[in-house]
């Protein structure tokens, strides 16, 4: 007997936030799901929140996907359970209900199918202790993080039982569904949550011991720390204070040698925040409370709330002007400031804490850091910190602050000198067991732009962007800002790198091209900064230019003789989109919100993406004959609205992508998926030709701006809205030239374009949007 | 040349779909009017079908596919044999009503003997305007393609026609149109239709309970400042409706039940700006034409685009409010364009038969400026 070795059909028990957010999962995978919970009615009105286009945090890629899961009711499970290949069980964590779910899905399920428990503190070894044997080789915990989609880190804790086969599949099923895995021992809340819970109690203690205010604790174990911005305390409102002290409260019971243990019990700033029904988001309030559109946070002397302040420190402001993680934690811990002090104490308790564990919660080092990495979104692992601060520097401070240091540690620091060594693109860890260095397990599919660096492939470089050979043959443009890194505006740089690459193209040979990064975002727009500042001196010739060169850039792409390839991901707006518009090909991050946002900013796509995008609907639509007026309109409609996809699926419906283009699921393996795909393209690729644009003209037009006035006259659209959408509108259907008799050059629609940008930017309207949005990061609608 | 006496021997319609998830939208307007066409020729099996003409069915968007001369499409697709000619007429929301008065006045011509008058309107699958709607820039200029629910915005500020005042006369149309439906009025006309799912629809979707609250809280949908709302306004639905038209002597020959007599008919133009005043000049002509008055009427069925149209009409005209639309009008039971014009004729034989009277006047305001008119005698044997 071997457990199945496919999922086509999966049954989710409970379809409360985790068991919804699972099944949704396995629905944006294309697999059928029956999600249950006790009653149908219950599940089915949360597969309705789930799949409804309105939901805050949107689980599936698409809402059409929720017509992938059926809910049901736990009586149904004799009948329907043992149609699934696997039964993930997401019942409350409370073990009779799991010793009596066990039993059910035993009775009901077929043979081999997989079971997998998703708790997060409770023995999977006991849970089964009276199943059959068949059920014991063919089952796991498999730990998932809220919100499932957007937390890659799944733990994988095998019982005793498990088949290792099975383990193989799923860290393979996973990886292929872009989650990362990590293989956890059986212990009270694993891995992530271990080391997350106690970093987050010992904060709370240390917040104390330094009185440190909400906003300051905050402020430092964010990004300053390599922490995501949700920080601490914010991360605890989002959880909920019961459920933080729950978690600890399983911990104190179950861990009776953890040396820490004593903060787990009962910790008494927690206890009275729970006492007092500040629980955090779901209570309305925790460490914050949000008071219409003000921001307050609790003032632990007086025990109010007080309006949130802006908290600016010089040592975080040091810190962050270093780009790598390593040295902004470095410099975070290294003076003898109380901010420093009281950065430098979290982060080796936690490194410390970490350490003691290797070999009792995993197997080795790595396991705990890509926990944390995966399941918190950590820059940094705990221990890479200690590597990062150097180990004979965290031991010195660990002695000078009266910690044990670990045995581990000194061990570490005595042979190999630090945890983790790097040569070329290869990492390696130091291994408990063999004592010596042993390679970081690589996972093919993955290229690392950041290793090539250091390999020596850049070729060329700005400010801005980079060219970096991807080998092969294959060309890598990467946009990536070094004045704003998590946004990667175009501007001029990234412009002149574009037009750079075919330099190297035919100076090389490069047979293909990828445009991509690997920041948190592909692209979000273009430096509007400037933009403002070129309108209020009314330099419109500039601004002409400016526009002709991206739009010069972008069809240069879309010319070009060699394959190109964009692959984009998260956000992709605005000029992001465009450059996106112009590939030949598309491989797109699931995780992709991208449209065309200009309107939010007065503005319509300068850079070509009008005509790259009515392009795009008219050869899509061609074979159903839909008219000129039908590609103008759904081009409009994106436009005019700054429609943005909610993920690469959404993108493709919305008409952004191509049915054809490429979606990865999980990011890393982008730049390696993009650059096989631009290669498998090399053979017998023929550059695109140029060709005349059919569009309905002047008729369409008065169409659309007679609409437009019926949404003014019924106040469906501001009037500055109208405005801008009439002037795309006068763009997208071909402006005075084109009737459906007579089609119309490329460049006269990219004149009509760059034309109807520097109109737009001659607006004072749009320029208010401008300011506003620069001013406030949100839309004016004037 | 004498003119023959044009007579109605039966007329059917299918329920009509609402837009959203409407039962309809499983279907094109060809295999929904077809379904009809079949089963009403199937219930009238006296008739020859080698001896009808034509079939002329009315639509106001003919595209897509409703498109390449979706009438004769129809003949084929309702099992009537290839002789007979098929053809398509768009007179926007009259266009069904053109229907009866092209196929009516060949038969008095004697230019065939039977023929069948249908409309079709598929609000969903073809929207209103059209996939590819363009404008002439004079006309334009001329505010020819003002919207519906504007000329209906024009109407009202002309007679100061008050919200509530619609908002009544809305809720009146689902009441009547629901009494209707209780009291089986529409058995004689309305045709089930099978759905693909192998489900029937069979009742109207339109009309509901109305719920005054919700429909005092609803904003002015064309004009912020304005007064006609979704509530005073016919929904957008779908739907096939045809009338059988035979010379009086092929009926009588043919031994059928005489339904009506088409008496006479008209159509007039007038101020594209004020479209839903159209019923007023094309019942005056109709009127004169067959010699009598507004009094002597005793149905009428009023096409109800919108409220405000309605209620100038009957204002404007001194039209007899109790006369009509007795079994509730657009608003309540929908208006798919095409299919409207034979849709009040023939629910204007239903009510002349329910109420046992003589004569009804069927009339519609048409976009772009126009109104059409027919009045029908009803003769007891």
């Amino acid at each position: 007997m071997s457990p199945i070795k496919t999922i086509n059909h999966v049954a989710v028990i409970g379809s409360g936030v985790m068991g919804g957010g699972i099944a949704a999962f396995f629905a944006n995978q294309g697999i059928t799901c029956d999600m249950y919970d006790i009653d149908v009615n219950i599940s089915a009105a949360n597969l309705e929140k789930l799949a409804s286009p309105k939901a805050k945090i949107p689980l599936l890629y698409t809402p059409k996907f929720g017509k992938r899961i059926t809910p049901r009711g736990n009586s149904e499970m004799s009948e329907h359970l043992h149609k699934a290949d696997m039964i993930v069980e997401v019942v409350p964590e409370i073990q009779e209900l799991k010793d009596k779910m066990m039993a059910q899905i035993d009775e009901s399920r077929k043979p081999d199918s997989m079971v997998v428990t998703n708790t997060s503190g409770l023995s999977v070894n006991r849970m089964i202790a009276s199943v059959s044997d068949n059920m014991k080789q063919c089952f796991a915990g498999t730990h998932y993080f809220n919100p499932v989609r957007y937390l890659p880190l799944v733990e994988i804790i095998p019982a005793a039982t498990t088949d290792p086969e099975m383990l193989k599949f799923l860290e393979d099923f996973f990886t292929k569904a872009g989650k990362k895995t990590i293989i956890c021992r059986d212990t009270p809340n694993f891995v992530a949550n271990r080391i997350g819970v106690y970093s987050l109690m010992k904060t709370l203690s240390l917040m104390q011991k330094y009185n440190f205010d909400v906003e300051t604790v905050d402020a430092i174990t964010g990004p300053p720390l390599g922490n995501p911005k949700t920080a601490t305390l914010r991360l605890c409102d989002l959880v909920g204070n019961d459920t933080t002290l729950h978690v600890a409260q399983n911990l104190y019971d179950n861990c009776p040698e953890d040396k820490e243990r004593d903060l787990y019990n009962a910790p008494p700033l927690l206890t009275r925040m729970v006492e007092d029904n500040m629980l955090g988001l779901k209570s309305g309030k925790g460490f914050y409370r949000k008071e219409g559109r003000k921001i307050l946070a609790l003032n632990l002397n007086a025990w109010e709330y007080q309006p949130a302040k802006k908290v600016r420190l010089d040592e975080i402001k040091v810190a962050q002007s270093y780009q790598k993680i390593e040295e902004r934690l470095y410099q975070m811990v290294k003076g003898d400031s109380p901010i420093h002090k009281f950065s430098r104490e979290i982060t080796l308790s936690t490194a410390a804490y970490a350490v003691d564990l290797v070999g009792e919660i995993a197997d080795d080092v790595a396991t705990i850091d890509n926990g944390m990495k995966w399941g918190f979104n950590r820059e940094i692992g705990p221990i890479e910190a200690l590597d990062a601060i150097g180990l004979e520097q965290s031991m010195e401070w660990m002695r000078g602050a009266g910690m044990t240091v670990p045995p581990l540690l000194q061990e570490v620091a005595s042979t190999t000198g630090s945890f983790y060594q790097k040569s070329g693109t290869s990492k390696s860890f130091f291994d408990i067991q063999s004592k010596s260095m042993v390679p970081v397990k690589s996972n093919p599919n993955v290229i690392s732009i950041a290793a090539l660096k250091e390999k020596g492939n850049v070729l060329r470089e700005n400010v801005s962007a980079r060219l970096v050979d991807l080998e092969d043959g294959a060309l890598l443009l990467e946009i990536d800002s070094r004045m704003v890194p998590t946004m990667n505006p175009i501007d001029e740089f990234v412009v002149s790198m574009m037009e750079q690459a075919f330099e190297e193209i035919e100076a090389k040979g490069f047979t293909c091209l990828v445009v991509s990064n690997q920041r948190a975002n592909f692209c979000a727009g273009a430096n509007i900064q400037l933009l403002l500042e070129l309108c209020k001196e009314k330099k419109w010739d500039a601004i002409r230019d400016m526009s002709k060169a991206f739009q010069d850039a972008n069809m240069r792409l879309h010319y070009a003789s060699v394959p190109v390839v964009v692959a984009p991901h998260g956000m992709t707006l605005g000029g992001g989109m465009e450059v996106t518009l112009a590939g030949h090909k598309r491989v797109a991050a699931a995780e992709l919100y991208g449209g065309l946002v200009e309107v939010g900013v007065g503005l319509l796509p300068g850079g070509a993406g009008n005509l790259l995008l009515v392009k795009q609907f008219i050869e899509n639509m061609a074979s159903q004959r839909p008219g000129p007026v039908v590609p103008t309109m759904r081009a409009l409609e994106l436009i005019a609205y700054g429609k943005v996809s909610s993920s690469a699926h959404d993108a493709i419906s919305k008409g952004f992508l191509n049915k054809d283009d490429v979606i990865v699921l999980d990011k890393d393996m982008q730049i390696k998926k993009a650059k096989d795909v631009a290669l498998e393209m090399v053979n017998g690729f023929e550059a695109k030709k140029p060709k005349d644009l059919l569009l309905a003209g002047r008729g369409a037009f008065y169409v659309i701006e007679e609409n437009l006035k019926g949404l003014l006259r019924a106040h469906q659209v501001p009037p500055h809205g109208a405005f801008i959408a009439t002037k795309m509108a006068h763009v997208l259907t071909g402006g005075e030239r084109a009737n459906p008799a007579n089609p119309i050059s490329e460049e006269y629609f990219l004149e009509l374009e760059r034309e109807a940008f520097v109109e737009l930017c001659s607006e004072p309207k749009s320029q208010e949007r401008i300011a506003h949005m620069l001013k406030t990061k949100k839309p004016l609608l004037n | 040349m004498e003119l023959r006496n044009v007579v109605i021997v039966d007329y059917g319609r299918s329920p009509i779909s609402k837009a959203k998830g409407g039962a309809l939208n499983q279907l094109t307007s060809l295999e929904v009017g077809s379904q009809v066409i079949a089963k009403l020729l199937e219930r009238n099996d006296k008739l020859p079908k080698d001896q009808v003409e034509l079939v002329a069915v009315g639509c106001a968007f003919p595209e897509s596919e409703n498109g390449l001369n979706v009438g004769r499409a129809m003949v084929i697709k309702s099992g009537l044999p290839a002789s007979v000619a098929g053809i398509t007429v768009n007179q926007f929301c009259a266009s069904s009503q053109q229907t009866l008065m092209v196929v009516a006045d060949a038969i008095a011509c004697g230019k065939g003997d039977i023929g069948i008058a249908a409309g079709i309107e598929h609000m969903v699958r073809v929207p209103m305007g059209g996939y590819n709607p363009s404008y002439d820039k004079e006309l334009n200029d001329k505010n020819f393609y003002i919207g519906m629910g504007d000329t209906a915005e024009n109407l009202a500020k002309d007679l100061n026609i008050s919200r509530e005042d619609q908002e009544q006369f809305a809720i009146d149309s689902h009441e009547k149109a629901l009494k209707a439906w209780n009291e089986n009025a529409f058995s004689s006309e309305v045709i089930p239709i099978a759905l693909p799912d192998g489900s029937t629809f069979d009742r109207d979707e339109c009309m509901k309970e109305p719920n005054v609250e919700k429909i005092k809280s609803l904003k002015p949908a064309f004009q912020a400042d304005g007064t006609v709302t979704a509530a005073t306004s016919s929904p957008v639905s779908s739907g096939a409706a045809a009338i059988i038209l035979m010379s009086e002597d092929k009926a009588k020959e043919l031994g059928l039940k005489i339904r009506a007599y088409v008496k006479t008919t008209a159509v007039a133009g007038c101020d594209h700006e004020r479209m839903g005043m159209g019923p007023l000049p094309a019942t005056e002509k109709a009127l004169k034409r067959a010699g009598m008055q507004l009094g002597d009427i005793d149905v009428i069925e009023l096409n109800e685009a919108f409220a405000a149209q309605s209620l100038y009409v009957i204002r404007e005209g001194n039209w007899p409010m109790e006369k009509i639309n007795v079994l509730g009008g657009a608003i309540a039971l929908g208006h798919p364009l095409g299919m409207s014009g034979a849709r009040i004729i023939g629910t204007a034989i239903t009510a002349l038969e329910k109420l046992d009277k003589k004569y009804a006047l069927a009339t519609m305001c048409v976009g772009g400026g126009q109104g059409a008119a027919t009045i029908l005698e009803r003769r007891s044997e």
